[in-house]
């Protein structure tokens, strides 16, 4: 365990997970919209009220694009590694929490409705975060790490995704 | 890493937060400009399809009694009756031509209100005022939200099922002006000892007149209709 939190290379597979499960979550959610009318909320039932929410754009952008949009960069983050990758999801997800934070708000005091999958990618989002941290340390320690690997692959992510 | 990189990398990140959420709090008209954005459009088509509609008035025009609601759009205990107690009335009493419905939209929470008033009245040229009142009202957003833009109201006509092009040269011609003048004349005039307050109720026949003011449960409707309807 204290390997798996320490290195690069998991928690770089633990992002791209993060990331890949985002990438679901908010292309069900655009799928959803772009239905228009008859939007279906597999749980919970307030997905419509937030969608259909004056909230659910930024200047005629829908806040799921946002977020699919954010969950590819994730991806691509984890695929960089060292310091440029781990920078690069750090910003990501403080932006994706930070503004989750922001949609969460709204869902309970503006809109008065909650969205189960929005929850489910704000939570994503907190876990992610927390791993972009344990990245950003494992990268600190970088040289004693490579050494402990004995068979550092250049590409540790090939043929994984 | 640094710790002048991460203090970097946060402080970008909170000023793009900062920016999405500015657009959003700032960024004013993306309120729904399509009618498949409103709720409830088919749930309120189904409320009053198959009862006549004469003008503003829901139900049978010979009905013995008649209920006026003067109602703001913006007002959020509208909306709270118009979802609620408003439907019961149009099930139990407009549909069995009991009671004929009309419905007065005036001006009393801000000046978006007045938008929807006029907006109201140009459906209700077209006898679908009850679809674009109780279409509004059920998305409805906070008052003075700044939500009831033009955009909106067009949305709402193309939703409540309306000719949208008439609709639109109704809503900037003269008749709906002078019509909501006569309907804030006629709200001035029923106002109670309370004062002026959306929604108000009118319940008048051939029998003693009432008039309900606020959000009221269907057993004070049912009991100022019965002595509308008189003695006999």
């Amino acid at each position: 365990m204290g390997a798996l939190l320490s290195t690069e290379r998991p928690l770089r597979i633990a992002t791209g997970v993060i990331g890949l499960l985002g990438v679901g979550i908010t292309s069900y959610l655009l799928i959803e919209r772009s239905r228009g009318a008859s939007p279906v909320c597999v749980v919970g039932g307030g997905c419509s009220s937030v969608q259909k929410s004056e909230w659910a754009e930024v200047a005629g952008v829908p806040v799921a694009l946002l977020g699919l949009i954010a969950y590819v960069a994730l991806i691509g983050a984890a695929l960089i590694p060292g310091q440029l990758g781990a920078a690069g999801g750090l910003f990501t997800l403080l932006v994706g929490v930070g503004f989750s934070a922001w949609l969460t708000y709204l869902e309970i005091f503006e809109i008065k409705a909650i969205c189960t999958w929005c929850v489910a990618s704000a939570l994503l989002q907190v876990i992610g975060l927390g791993v972009a941290f344990l990245r950003i340390r494992a990268v600190e320690r970088g040289p004693t790490a490579s050494r402990a690997e004995p068979s550092p692959q250049a590409d540790p992510l090939a043929g994984r995704e | 890493m640094s710790k002048q990189l991460i203090g970097g990398v946060v402080a970008a990140a909170a000023i793009v937060v900062a920016i999405l959420v500015g657009i959003q709090v700032f960024g004013g008209d993306d309120t729904p400009t399509t009618a498949s954005q409103f709720q409830g459009v088919e749930e309120v088509a189904t409320l009053v399809k198959g009862i006549p509609q004469q003008g503003a008035v829901l139900g049978d025009a010979n009905a013995p009694v008649t209920i006026t609601e003067f109602a703001d759009l913006q007002c959020s205990a509208c909306a709270a009756a118009s979802t609620g107690v408003i439907r019961e009335l149009i099930t139990k009493y407009a549909r069995t031509g009991k009671v004929r419905m009309k419905v007065r939209l005036v001006q009393i929470i801000g000046p978006d209100s007045e938008r929807g008033a006029l907006a109201g009245e140009a459906a209700s040229l077209q006898s679908k005022g009850w679809q674009f009142s109780e279409l509004i009202l059920t998305n409805q957003g906070p008052e003075n939200g700044g939500w009831l833009t033009d955009g909106f109201v067009e949305a709402a006509a193309e939703g409540a099922g309306l000719d949208v092009e008439r609709w639109k040269k109704d809503f900037a011609g003269d008749a709906v002006v002078n019509t909501f003048f006569a309907n804030t004349t006629a709200f001035q005039a029923t106002a109670g000892s309370n004062g002026l307050s959306t929604p108000t109720f009118v319940i008048e026949g051939s029998g003693e007149k009432s008039v309900i003011q606020g959000v009221a449960d269907i057993s004070q409707f049912d009991a100022a209709i019965v002595k509308a309807r008189g003695a006999n």
